[in-house]
């Protein structure tokens, strides 16, 4: 983003740019002994991203646990930088962007983890498993070449 | 037998803490879905922060920026998700 003293707010620097700031609004089923964002929100997955190649639709529900998120004031300098939105909350918010043209990097705000169970993993989890796979298989086969 | 898929996850684990412990069981839910044999390691983030640090992240087939902010190291953390995006290495950050 070529902000030099980007940070978040959580740091205290000080800094003039904080693009990670306390969330606005708390999750209508936040727990009582949770943070602002706890428990689960509905999401709306973006069309033409790889999260909604993994979800395989539009409408999605995660879990949360944090207090903190992407500053909207910023967002137009994250998406000039390349991130790209890939799910917003009810009220528009931003909950993950990913990277398009990377082989797989995606943030989110939500913890995708916190509702993966032994007998139901989650797609998440897998899809990048399987991207971590695939790139095994590339950097093998490259150290392959480079040995002849 | 199929070597185990490495997976680095950037982050002070602290066992008492929910999310941390969901992050290493998701992965072992997902590696068994998969049939994978899956190995894990936590990298504390002041480890990322040196030159020592390309070695160390270069050994993962898949690299993951744990939740639990404030890191011990900010700058480590910034490092390890800059090595990721720029060596267009598997990540997530959750």
């Amino acid at each position: 983003m070529k902000i030099a003293d980007a940070d978040s707010a959580e740091n205290n620097s000080g800094s003039a740019h904080y693009v990670v700031t306390p969330l606005s609004c708390a999750l209508p089923n936040r727990r009582a002994d949770g943070p602002k964002a706890s428990g689960e929100e509905h999401l709306k997955i973006l069309p033409g991203t790889l999260l909604h190649s993994i979800c395989g639709g539009e409408d999605d529900s995660e879990q949360y646990y944090c207090n903190y998120g992407v500053n909207e004031e910023y967002e137009k300098q994250f998406q000039a930088a390349g991130l790209r939105v890939s799910a917003r909350g009810i009220l528009g918010e931003t909950r993950a962007v990913e990277l398009p043209g990377h082989r797989f990097f995606i943030a989110t705000l939500f913890q995708p983890q916190l509702s993966s169970r032994p007998e139901a993993p989650h797609r998440f989890f897998l899809a990048f498993l399987r991207a971590a796979i695939r790139f095994r298989k590339t950097r093998s086969k490259r150290s392959r070449k480079a040995r002849h | 037998m199929t070597a185990a898929i490495r997976i680095g996850i950037m982050g002070d684990f602290e066992p008492t803490y929910h999310s941390h412990f969901a992050t290493n069981a998701a992965l072992y839910d997902a590696a068994a879905k998969l049939k994978v044999p899956l190995e894990v390691r936590w990298l504390p983030t002041p480890s990322l922060e040196g030159p020592a640090a390309e070695k160390t992240l270069r050994r993962w087939d898949g690299l993951i920026a744990s939740p639990g902010s404030p890191y011990k190291s900010f700058i480590g953390m910034l490092r390890g998700i800059e090595f990721a995006r720029t060596r267009d290495w598997p990540f997530v950050g959750t």
